[in-house]
């Protein structure tokens, strides 16, 4: 597991989402890189409405790790757990329910260039898609703040003038802190919220 | 070629001429013989009988006749006999013909004729003749145009490579344990331990950096073997072993593993006088990849090449450079 960077592709303007996909993924292609399978990421969101002091909860489940599901609380704690967790969360349905709208899922294609690994989503609220997500991961390396040089030239070439220019805030890990999945979710969950967000607004 | 053919068709004339010189002469001498055989005639005195020619004189004057055929007989043998001699001298030996050794016999063999020995061999001896030419005439041209890696001389290259031999492996245990000691010391970032002592074996866990983790099999301190994994990578099996034959899963590291090797060779080849000097270049190459993601190449500015880091390092001066842009 190495550092991530997960960010939404803003799509210009006059450009649905699968003419943007076909544009990065051809974009991506060019650098070199090759298809190794797809991915998929899903999230779904409870609160507890008895609770009136309670975060949301958002349990994630991606492709990546099979076997594993993700509690992440609005607030920041975070749970590893295997995937009996939603199983378990049914049967407490008296606390936690479902939020309504709040399934979210990311669908698309991965890629690999040497040790990188690409991966362009689709978002979607259940059957309508909302947007697009570029994900960068750098495996061989475990501290984003070194290897940020690297992904900022690779993010600089894929999604051009949409890269940070610097290293964003939510990739530093506290102190010298090893780079964790704990980071990958919560950006995930950011652009969740952020796509809502917007989705909502319009 | 010409010639050849001449003095072959030449050669043929005398031969034939020979031949029949020499059936003449046969001829004769059977006359000889048969007029031996027959002796004195009946009519003839009975002395006159005897084969030798001494005998024969001591009979009568019929004995005088006999002898006088005798001596016509070889008369004409000696005559023969001197033409055949002079088709001998005229005839010159075959010098172009090549020089087999003992192997010329094999052309006596009647049976050669079933299986063609003899024709391979000559064969053969035609084109290692050939080879041999061809390989002065190559030998010759490449030492007009001789390609050099190193400035010293060829044969001083050679002489040297051979004589590294490895002559370090007899140190004492202690002084092996005290050197990696002093060496783990002199390296900044870099932390050393070894995880594994059998003998005059160990295997040395080195961490460079926050970039990545090197497994090094010594014996003595000749190095044995160098593996490069990512610090997120298993390296002690379920069995409580080390895994030293697995590559690591990063294809940067794989190929730092192969730049380390050669690194190994490199530095295993020169005279270095202490036995540590070896282990100390690489640890110090080694050393130089604590920046392997921080920095970027030094020839063409970028980080990344095809989606690898800088991944190539001097041996003498270690910069960061892409496998593509080392000149």
């Amino acid at each position: 597991m190495g550092v991530t960077y997960i960010c939404q592709w803003k799509q210009p303007e006059g450009q649905n989402i699968q003419q943007s996909i076909e544009q990065i993924s051809s974009c991506v292609e060019k650098l070199g890189a090759k298809k190794a399978g797809l991915f998929q990421v899903e999230c779904e969101s409870f609160n507890a409405p008895n609770a009136p002091n309670a975060k949301t909860l958002h349990l994630i489940y991606d492709s990546e790790f099979p076997a594993s599901r993700f509690a992440l609380f609005e607030e920041g704690s975070f749970l590893v757990t295997d995937v009996m967790l939603s199983a378990f969360l049914s049967k407490l349905r008296a606390v936690w329910q479902p939020k309504k709208g709040g399934k979210i899922d990311c669908k698309g294609q991965r890629y690999e260039l040497g040790d990188f690994l690409i991966k362009l989503g689709v978002v979607s609220v259940g059957a309508s898609a909302k947007g697009i997500s570029v994900e960068l991961e750098y495996a061989p390396c475990v501290y984003a703040r070194d290897c940020w040089g690297m992904m900022s030239e690779m993010l600089q070439s894929i999604i051009g003038e949409q890269a940070p220019p610097s290293l964003p805030s939510n990739l530093q890990p506290k102190g010298t802190e090893r780079f964790s999945p704990e980071l990958t979710m919560q950006q995930y969950v950011e652009m969740f919220n952020n796509i809502r967000k917007t989705v909502v607004a319009r | 070629m010409s010639d050849v053919m001449a003095q072959a068709k030449l050669n043929m004339n005398f031969l034939s001429q020979a031949i029949t010189g020499t059936q003449q002469l046969r001829s004769t001498v059977t006359n000889v013989f048969n007029l031996l055989c027959e002796g004195v005639k009946p009519d003839e005195e009975e002395d006159g009988k005897g084969d030798d020619a001494e005998t024969a004189v001591t009979v009568g004057k019929d004995g005088k006749k006999f002898l006088q055929r005798f001596q016509e007989y070889l008369e004409a043998v000696n005559k023969d006999y001197n033409e055949v001699e002079k088709m001998c001298n005229n005839m010159t030996s075959m010098t172009d013909l090549p020089v087999l050794g003992p192997s010329g016999a094999l052309s006596l063999d009647s049976i050669a004729d079933k299986n063609s020995t003899y024709r391979d061999a000559v064969l053969t001896y035609q084109w290692n003749n050939r080879l041999h030419e061809y390989a002065q005439i190559a030998t010759s041209l490449m030492l007009t145009n001789q390609i050099k890696r190193s400035q010293l001389q060829a044969g001083a290259g050679a002489k040297r490579r051979r004589a590294a031999p490895p002559k370090f492996t007899n140190l004492p245990s202690q002084t092996v344990d005290n050197t990696l000691q002093t060496l783990s010391r002199q390296l900044s970032d870099t932390t050393m331990k070894i995880l594994q002592a059998s003998g005059d074996t160990r295997i040395v866990h080195l961490a460079v950096g926050r970039v990545f983790v090197v497994i090094i099999v010594l014996r003595s301190l000749t190095i044995e073997k160098v593996l490069v994994k990512g610090l997120d990578e298993n390296i002690i099996l379920e069995n409580n072993t080390v895994d030293l034959f697995s590559d690591s899963q990063y294809l940067c590291m794989q190929k730092i593993t192969d730049h380390a090797m050669s690194a190994v060779l490199q530095y295993s080849t020169y005279q270095a006088s202490p036995p540590e000097f070896p282990l100390k270049y690489l640890l110090y190459w080694l050393q130089s990849y604590k920046s392997l993601f921080t920095d970027a190449c030094t020839v063409c500015g970028k980080h990344l090449d095809n989606g690898l880091p800088p991944l190539w390092r001097d041996f003498k001066i270690p910069v960061p450079c892409h496998d593509s842009c080392r000149a």
